[in-house]
């Protein structure tokens, strides 16, 4: 555990993967200086971390992956990632979304929706399919190439989501609650899964979710979001413990504890402001 | 996937349709021999007769090929016209903001109101009538077309952005197979329209055709030439929709998931 601002100017000094730099966004078609959804935001997320990101719904979570990702722009502040300004939607952002059916081509098999990500970066057919195996691979799908999306189960279809995006060759992967939708066992499973795919792809990683459990099996960092308007982060926890992470363990369920009253807390204060 | 099981249900909702068909027949024979005066509702028999006569002298299988020719090429025009129309209105609010108004004005205005004026303008060759289609069937392709590119969901398009893909690759990729399925029906809903205003068109303004067959059989008080021509007018729709529900099933199937059975 560590207090955000202290953390934020340690973490400055090496490359940051993200950083953002007093940071706020308007709602949406109202303008700057306007209430905000989040307002002066600093955060810096380490190369090849995995980051998670929780909080009460309505502190804007989704909002702060959408700037990352570039579907969204900040109107108050500065993002960068990897030192660069996010300028719109790019390939090295990659996004694995919430919705278990909408993201898929559902028009492509399992290959063509891995392989997406290659063929508009206008890479040969051949090149094309080599990627897309590799990935179809290494989240276990191998068998299930020719498939359409609905022919696949829901932890499937997340597999492929999470392939493709890794398909496109991003030098780090937002996550918005992308095993919200699924069973509490095929969660498990794709969790353990995804904890195996970051270290074996070392990407950056930022994954946002609401279930406190999941972050602390998942995260080397969490940090709570206070709910907006306004919202920002109001605590960062280092989580120390190695992966795979036992979730009996004393360790494991005290940080469970302790974000799970940090988040209370900032839910009820709201509640007494209104 | 066909099982056993499918099949027999096939099976069996076809011999349901099957008897439905000839209850409705053989209940029309019974009211046009008993009740009612053959010559205003001639029987099942004698339409088939004259059905005979027309196909014999070759009016019926000439007007059938006129028909559909004008219909199909109505058809195929209008929706050509139509479909980038459609994603155009769908994917840029400048575009729909221009063409809307057209749009939502023309819509109202049924092809039907317009044959003495295309008439007027076009002649009465086959241009006036293949125009007439083209025009029936535009609106409600453009239509379809454009609810079906605004209805692809924000999540498929920002998917496609973050893996990559450029404004044109994203419309090329994931705009237009997205929308494949509201073309689809869209053009199923046009073809039956066509039906609707080449009768009205070809009786107003023809020498050949179904619809000029209706319309003169009333000279020589034919009613059952009359018949003849209604029910292979029916026929041909009936087919050309199961013909375009296959073309659907086999050719595009992987595009047309989305679309319902019926």
């Amino acid at each position: 555990m560590s207090d955000p601002k202290t953390k934020d100017t340690t973490m400055t000094a090496t490359t940051a993967a993200i950083s953002f730099d007093r940071v706020g966004m308007a709602y949406p078609g109202q303008k700057a200086g306007s209430e905000l959804i989040l307002a002066d935001l600093s955060l810096s997320i380490a190369e090849g971390e995995f980051f998670i990101l929780v909080g009460p719904s309505g502190s804007g979570k989704s909002t702060l992956l959408k700037i990352v990702a570039g579907t969204q722009k900040q109107t108050e502040g500065e993002v960068l990632a990897f030192g660069e300004k996010i300028n719109g939607p790019d390939r090295r952002h990659g996004m694995v979304f919430q919705s278990v059916e909408e993201p898929l081509f559902e028009w492509l098999t399992v290959a063509g929706n891995v392989g997406f990500g290659p063929e508009v970066a206008g890479k040969s057919r051949k090149v094309c399919r080599e990627i897309a195996q590799r990935y179809i691979d290494l989240v276990g799908l191998r068998g299930h190439e020719k498939k359409f999306p609905h022919e696949l189960s829901g932890g499937m279809k997340q597999r492929v989501q999470i392939a493709r995006t890794l398909a496109a060759e991003p030098e780090l992967i937002l996550f918005d609650e992308p095993f919200a939708a699924l069973d509490a066992l095929t969660r498990r499973v794709l969790q353990q899964e995804l904890i195996r795919i970051w270290q074996e792809t070392g990407r950056t990683m930022v994954y946002v979710t609401h279930d406190i459990r999941e972050a602390v099996i998942l995260g080397q960092r969490v940090a709570v979001m206070s709910r907006g308007p306004r919202a920002n982060i109001t605590r960062i926890y280092d989580i120390d413990l190695p992966y795979p992470r036992d979730d009996l363990d004393a360790e494991f369920a005290r940080s469970v504890r302790e974000i799970e009253a940090d988040i209370e807390k900032e839910a009820s204060s709201q509640w007494q402001a209104q | 996937m066909a099982s056993a099981m499918n099949k027999a249900t096939a099976r069996k909702d076809m011999a349901w349709s099957a008897a439905s068909v000839a209850a409705v027949v053989l209940l029309w024979q019974a009211v046009s021999t008993w009740f009612v005066d053959p010559m205003f509702l001639p029987t099942p028999v004698a339409v088939l007769q004259g059905a005979w006569q027309l196909l014999l002298d070759g009016t019926l299988l000439s007007s059938i090929a006129v028909s559909m020719m004008r219909i199909l090429s109505g058809w195929i025009l209008g929706s050509a016209i139509a479909i980038p129309i459609g994603l155009a209105v769908g994917v840029s609010r400048t575009a729909r903001a221009l063409i809307d108004p057209f749009i939502h004005f023309f819509r109202f205005v049924p092809a039907i109101a317009l044959v003495t004026l295309f008439i007027v303008w076009f002649g009465v060759g086959e241009v006036s009538k293949i125009i007439l289609i083209a025009y029936a069937t535009a609106f409600i392709v453009t239509v379809n077309t454009a609810s079906g590119v605004s209805g692809i969901s924000q999540d498929k398009l920002d998917a496609a952005r973050c893996l990559g893909a450029k404004p044109l690759q994203v419309f090329r990729r994931v705009t237009i197979p997205a929308s494949l399925p509201s073309i689809y029906v869209g053009m199923r809903l046009a073809l039956a329209s066509s039906f609707l205003v080449i009768a009205a068109a070809e009786m107003l303004a023809a020498d050949s055709g179904l619809g000029y067959i209706i319309w003169t059989a009333r000279l020589y008080f034919q009613v059952d030439w009359m018949f003849a021509a209604i029910i292979v007018l029916g026929l041909l729709g009936f087919i050309t929709d199961r013909l375009w529900r296959w073309a659907g099933r086999s050719l595009f199937q992987r595009f047309l998931r989305g679309v319902t059975g019926y």
